[in-house]
Order: structure tokens, then sequence, then C-alpha cells
């Protein structure tokens, strides 16, 4: 049983097809990076996974579990769709961190809430029984979590005073905090000036020394190469190929992988 | 002395007629606009084009003329049988006209925050009231704050207008002084309303200041 | 949750709209019988016992005294005539722009205020026996007066009255201010106001305006009525409600009664007022 199985998501905007039939698996511990020009429906299949897309048709699957079935469209409840999106963790192209809050309490803002709602309503989250329990497991994860990003020294700073690069760091360690099952990533890099890219990238190559499982969809194309375990190369809204890094990236079958990767090969990428 | 002490004393008066009509309105109408403002949000097309008939329509029209009509307008057409006390017909007045001007400035606010800020608290397994309350609302408080002063400064002065259904305030009460014949009166109300303003303004630089710990 | 909210908020404005059309709809009915059941206008009053004076306030008819208590030459008059008739007097301060609006409203139930009696008011609103004159006269600074003695000394003088007042119609129809400038304002004090700040020369407004306006140690005491000169003499009345036959008879009976036992002379003389007084006292 594959952590994730996604079967045949269709999904339309108006007219306009987007995804046809997308089909794909993922191992855990795998990373997948999803590669293609502008517009072949990258960043939509990843909203999808999240839910802030409803496909038309499809299933998505994670551990046996089935979160979504285009059959039942609409007879998902609110609760349902928001338990379904903790599975999954997004760190935006624009970060989107919370500007009013410091980057500590970006990280725990969501997972204390949550806390409350359980012990509410279940009388325990992760194991313990009180609120004040709770919060120090919080907080104690979420320093590791800053820690694991580089950012410890900064956690009493709001996000305009960071960096680029530093606020979407702080963004992953916030995607992090509730412990998803598959962390993705929505081109992490684009919004960032080329000299920050490197330390976004290298943390999400540290992620993958942890075993995390994760989508990455990229313009970095070494970095995909360097460290996906599989490569998706999509095209209007279809996955034109796929393979590992060496099979798509190194030596790609299809002529539009080939004329896609020839414009970066270019640069000397 | 005494004369100066006495035209003070009635110009007080009148103001306090002003300061309650401005109190009231303002603790009425910034709820009750930002309810309304939801309404002309709303996916229900009816309710929306509902509400945003009914701002246009107050908006549309001179604040001295709903004053009339509130007033005026109940005991005309019920023969004298109906009317509101004429600071209640004011405070009506007062506080939907403001509610309409704040419910879009609140719309404006709202409809201001990125679509990224939704949906990173959707991502993170938030409801739809906690997105709310917990990232939205701050953050839409930062940018109506300059907005909202303005208005709140144009109705301090506003309150005069409910002179025209005949309430003492402080402007009709320095007009009755010019009556007979005293000019300075009606300059010396001038005094109550910057002073009145100027606290207002410290005020909202205050709240700016305050907010002001981050940026975006 | 939301959809409840929702259907509230449309139910309520829904409401509010049909109240709305219902009100006017009503109106459109009651406005044409309001001719007719007007003999009902004193048993209305009555019934209440108040009689809810429309007032404006400017001294000497009606104005706050020092311990700001309602006084005035109006005030103790209406006083003494309600107490005749048997009804309470209640003041209310008005705008003098929606006096009619307020009398068909109900919310006053006379206008007492040196109201002048002319035929546009005569079909709008029914208008007791004349009790008072008035005339119109020029104020100007007291260096002025001389000069402006004479119709030719007004050549390029600039005029200005209250729109629509008596005064505006001297100045706009009296051959003596045909070489003049006019221009009107919207009440007797900003006349008053131009003539004393130099922005006109001359104002026209009410005889009785000027005992109160232009006393000692008021701002305008260096403002002089022009003696020689007075024009359209006109008279004061009381304003009630159109065809209110049988308030209008109980008003100028107690009139007369209260002119009769020589209270009215009393009162006007406190005020200055008694040459003008044009009641006659039967006795």
């Amino acid at each position: 049983m594959s952590m994730l199985n996604v079967e045949n998501i269709q999904k339309s905007f108006g007219k306009n097809e987007i995804l046809k039939n997308i089909s794909f698996s993922l191992e855990k511990g795998e990373v997948l990076g999803i590669i293609g020009s502008s517009g072949s429906g990258k960043t939509t299949l990843l909203r999808c996974l999240n839910f802030l897309e409803t496909p038309q048709k499809g299933k998505i699957i994670v551990n046996g579990n089935e979160l979504f079935d285009g059959e039942k469209q609409g007879k998902y409840s609110e609760a349902q769709i928001r338990k379904n999106r903790l599975h999954f963790g997004l760190v935006f192209q624009q970060f989107n961190l919370f500007p009013q809050y410091k980057v500590f309490d970006n990280i725990t803002l969501a997972p204390l809430l949550a806390a409350k709602e359980q012990l509410k309503d279940n009388g325990s989250y992760m194991g313990v029984s009180t609120y004040k329990e709770a919060v120090q497991i919080i907080n104690d994860y979420a320093e590791l979590l800053l820690k694991r990003v580089g950012l410890s020294d900064k956690k009493d700073s709001y996000p305009c005073n960071l960096s680029g690069g530093q606020q979407q760091r702080v963004a992953i360690a916030r995607a992090l905090s509730l412990n998803p099952d598959i962390l993705c990533f929505d081109e992490p890099t684009s919004a960032l000036d080329p000299e920050l890219t490197g330390e976004v990238l290298n943390v999400i190559k540290g992620l993958k020394s942890s075993d995390s499982t994760m989508i990455v969809v990229t313009h970095e194309i070494g970095f995909a190469h360097d460290v996906a375990d599989k490569i998706i190369f999509m095209n209007d809204g279809v996955i034109a190929e796929q393979g590992t890094p060496q099979e798509v990236i190194d030596n790609p079958q299809n002529p539009r992988t080939q004329a896609f990767l020839s414009r970066f090969k270019q640069f000397g990428d | 002395m005494n004369q100066f002490a006495n035209v003070t004393q009635q110009l007080l008066k009148g103001f306090g007629e002003n300061s309650f009509i401005f109190i009231i309105t303002l603790l009425a109408a910034l709820p009750l606009g930002f309810i309304v403002s939801f309404g002309s949000r709303s996916p229900f097309a009816p309710l929306k084009l509902l509400t945003k008939g009914l701002v246009w329509i107050i908006r549309g029209t001179p604040l001295m003329l709903q004053l009339f009509v509130v007033f005026y307008v109940p005991p005309l057409l019920s023969g004298g049988a109906f009317n509101f006390s004429r600071i209640n017909a004011a405070l009506i007045a007062f506080i939907i006209n403001y509610a309409a001007y704040f419910s879009e400035i609140f719309r404006g606010g709202i409809e201001a925050i990125p679509k990224g800020q939704y949906e990173a608290g959707q991502v993170l397994g938030l409801k739809r009231s906690q997105i709310f309350f917990k990232i939205i609302l701050l953050q839409v408080i930062k940018r109506i704050t300059a907005p909202i002063g303005n208005e709140i400064i144009t109705l301090v002065k506003d309150t005069s207008l409910a002179s025209v259904i005949a309430i003492p305030e402080i402007l009709m009460n320095a007009k009755d002084f010019s009556m007979q014949g005293l000019i300075w009166p009606l300059f010396y109300s001038a005094i109550f309303f910057l002073l009145f303003c100027g606290i207002l303004t410290l005020l909202f630089s205050y709240v700016e200041k305050r907010l002001n710990y981050y940026k975006g | 949750m939301k959809k409840i909210i929702s259907f509230l908020l449309v139910t309520a404005m829904l409401a509010t709209a049909m109240l709305a059309t219902a009100l006017i709809g009503c109106g459109g009915s009651k406005g044409s019988d309001n001719s007719d059941n007007n003999s009902s206008d004193w048993s209305y009053i009555e019934n209440k016992g108040d009689f809810v004076i429309g007032v404006t306030y400017f001294n000497p008819m009606n104005y706050l005294d020092d311990n700001g208590e309602l006084t005035g030459f109006e005030t103790e008059f209406a006083k003494a005539v309600c107490e005749e008739m048997g009804v309470t007097p209640k003041f209310q301060k008005i705008d003098w722009d929606s006096k009619e609006v307020e009398l068909n409203a109900k919310t006053i139930d006379c206008i007492w205020n040196g109201l002048t009696i002319n035929d546009e008011r005569k079909a709008n609103m029914d208008i007791s026996n004349a009790y008072m004159e008035n005339k119109q006269v020029m104020v100007t600074k007291a260096e002025n007066v001389e000069k402006y003695s004479t119709a030719e000394g007004l050549k390029g003088a600039t005029v200005v009255a209250e729109k629509k007042s008596a005064g505006e119609e001297v100045a706009q129809t009296d051959e003596y201010f045909s070489s003049a400038e006019y221009i009107s304002v919207d009440s007797q004090a900003k006349a008053l106001l131009e003539v004393k700040s130099g922005t006109a020369d001359i104002a026209v407004i009410d005889y009785v305006m000027t005992i109160g306006t232009l006393s000692e140690g008021s701002d305008y005491s260096n403002l002089s009525v022009i003696d020689s000169q007075s024009f359209a003499p006109e008279q004061y009345g009381v304003a009630i409600r159109k065809n209110s036959t049988e308030t209008l008879k109980k008003l100028n009976d107690a009139m007369q009664k209260v002119a009769d036992d020589g209270t009215l002379n009393e009162i006007a003389d406190k005020y200055n007022l008694k040459d003008l007084i044009i009641i006659e006292a039967e006795n």
C-alpha cells in the first residue's frame, strides 16, 4: 500500500480543463518533484491535494483511507474537509505568513487551536489531558522546528523584519507544526531573490534526510534532480512523462520534456 | 464676564447633545456596519443586492434629508398618530447613515486582505470563524483605522445637522445668540469642535501607532 | 448558521421595506381626508391637554434669560392665552424653515413667533386675528445713517435681506432701492452680520428684530436703524393647522380676552412693544 494514491483526478474551471485524468502514487519517505511550464496544471494539482480546489472527478487516498472521491461530490462536510487537510501541509510561493504574529506564534497558532478543540472533544491531545501540558508539547516542538530551519534566534521577530528566505523557512516550520503525512511545496523559491533560494532549498534537502514524504513543485531543475526520488513532467494538464530523475531529466523520451528542459540547459543549469 | 459664562453654559449644554448623538451613533453604527458589510459580501444574491441597494440609497442622499424623513414622514403619514421623539429620530438617522458608510469601509478592508491569508489558515486546518477572528480581523482593523478615523471626525461635525429637526445642539444655540445680537458665540462654538476633534485625532494616532508593530 | 443569519437579515430588510411602502400607501389616503376630519383638531388638542407652541429663539419675542428660562413677549402672551383656553402651553423650539411641516406632522400645534400674515401662509394654514404690527426698517452702520436716508444715497450700495422675507420683498420692489444692488441670505441675523462685517451696506429687516439685536451691549450696537424711512407695514398672527375652525375660534376668543383685561398691554409694555399692539380692548 502506497502512502498516497491519486487516481484519475480531473479539474476544470468553467470550460477550461486544467487537470486531465492525473494518476500517480507516492511511497512513504519518497520525494516527488513536479516540473513543467507555467499553466501546465502543477499548482492546481497541489491545491487539489490540499483541498483548496475540489476536483470534479477522481480519488485521493492516503494510507489506504479514501479522503476524496469525485463520485461523492458535495457530500463532504466542512469538518471532514478540515480533517482531510491535516494529512497534507502546504508551503506557498508567497509564504503567506501571518504578519501580526511573531515567528514563534505563526508556528504555534494552529496546533494550539487544534489542542483546544481536541481536549474539548476527546479530552486528550497527543497523549496529554490538560491544555497546559499541550502548550508545553507544542512550544517544545516549535522550538525544535525553528532549530531545524535554522531560525531559533528569530523566534520573537515579526515576519516583516525577515528576509524572503527566512520567511519561507518559517513557513516550512509552520507547515510542519501539525505533522502532516505529506508536505507540499508550491514553487517555494519563485518569489525569492536568486541569492536567497539556496537557504530554502537546503532546508528542504534537510527534511529529505529526516525521511519526510514530500511533493515539490519547482522550476529549480537541478534541485529537483538532486532531491527527488521521482519526477513528474506535466504538460497541458496531463503527466507527459514520469520516472526517476535520471530517466526524466537526464534522458527524457517525450519531445515536450526535451523541449522544456532544453530551455534550462541553455543557461547552463 | 457674566455673559461669557452664560454663553459658555448654553453652548456646553448644546454640545452635550452633539456628544450624546456622537457616542450613541458610534456605539451602534460600528457593529451594525460590521454586520451590513457581511450582507454586501454575501454569496446569497438577493441579500447582497438588497444590502447594496440600501447602502446606495443611504449614501446617495443627504443626511439632512434622512433626518427629515425619519422625523416628519411617520407623523405626516399617520396623521400625527405616530412619531419618534426628536432625539430618537436623530439617532436613527445618524446610526443608519453611518452604518452604511462604515460597512463600505469594512467591506473594502476585508476584501483587501490577500486570499493567501485565508488559504494559509485553511491548510492549517482552521475553521472559517477561527480564520476570520484569529488571522483576518486584526489585519482588517489595521487597514481601516485611518478611514474609520476620518469618518468619525466627520461624524463629530455632522452632529450639528440634527438642528434641522430642532435638536438644541451647539450651533443652534449659538445661532440663537446671534438673534439676540451676539455674533461671537457662533465662532466660539468652533472651539468645542476643535477640542473634541483634537482629542480624537490624538486617540487615533495612538491606535495607529499601537498597530504599527508589524507591517503588511 | 450563516444561512440562518442571511435569512434573518433578508427578512428584517424586507419587513422594513414593506413597512415603508405600507406607510406611504396609507399616507396617500390619509393625506386626502386630512381636510375633512379637521373638525377634530380641537378635540385632539383638548384630549392631550397640551398646546405645543412652535418657536424659534429671538429677542424680544422668545429667548432665554440669564437663568436659561424661556421668556419674551410672545412667551408671556402665549402663556396668558393658553390659560384662557384651558390648555397647558409647551414651547417647542423648531427650525423656522420646517414650521409648516412641523405643524402638519402634529409635532407642534401652532406657530407663535412673530409670524407675518400673508396670502401664501393663509392658503396653507389657519391664522389668528392679527395682534401686533410690524414694519420693515433699514439698518446700517451708525456713520452711514445720514447718507442712506435718501434714495439717491443708495446708488451703488449693497442691500441685504432674508430670503423670502418681507424685507426681501421691499428691497426688490420698492422704488427707494432701485439703484442699489440686492443680495439675499438665509436669516435676518445673517443680514445684520453682513452689514456689520461690511460685506453689505444696508439690511432690510423686521423692526421687532432690531429691538433686541441692536440694544446696548450687543455686538451690533454700532448699527443703527434709519428712522426716517420704514416700509411695508405688516401684521403678526398665530398660525395653526388648516381648517381647524374650532381651535381658531378658541384662540381668537382667548386672545381677545387677554387684551380686554389689560394683560396684553402689560406684557407689551414690559418689552417696549406697546405701540405695536393692534388688538383693540373692548371694555
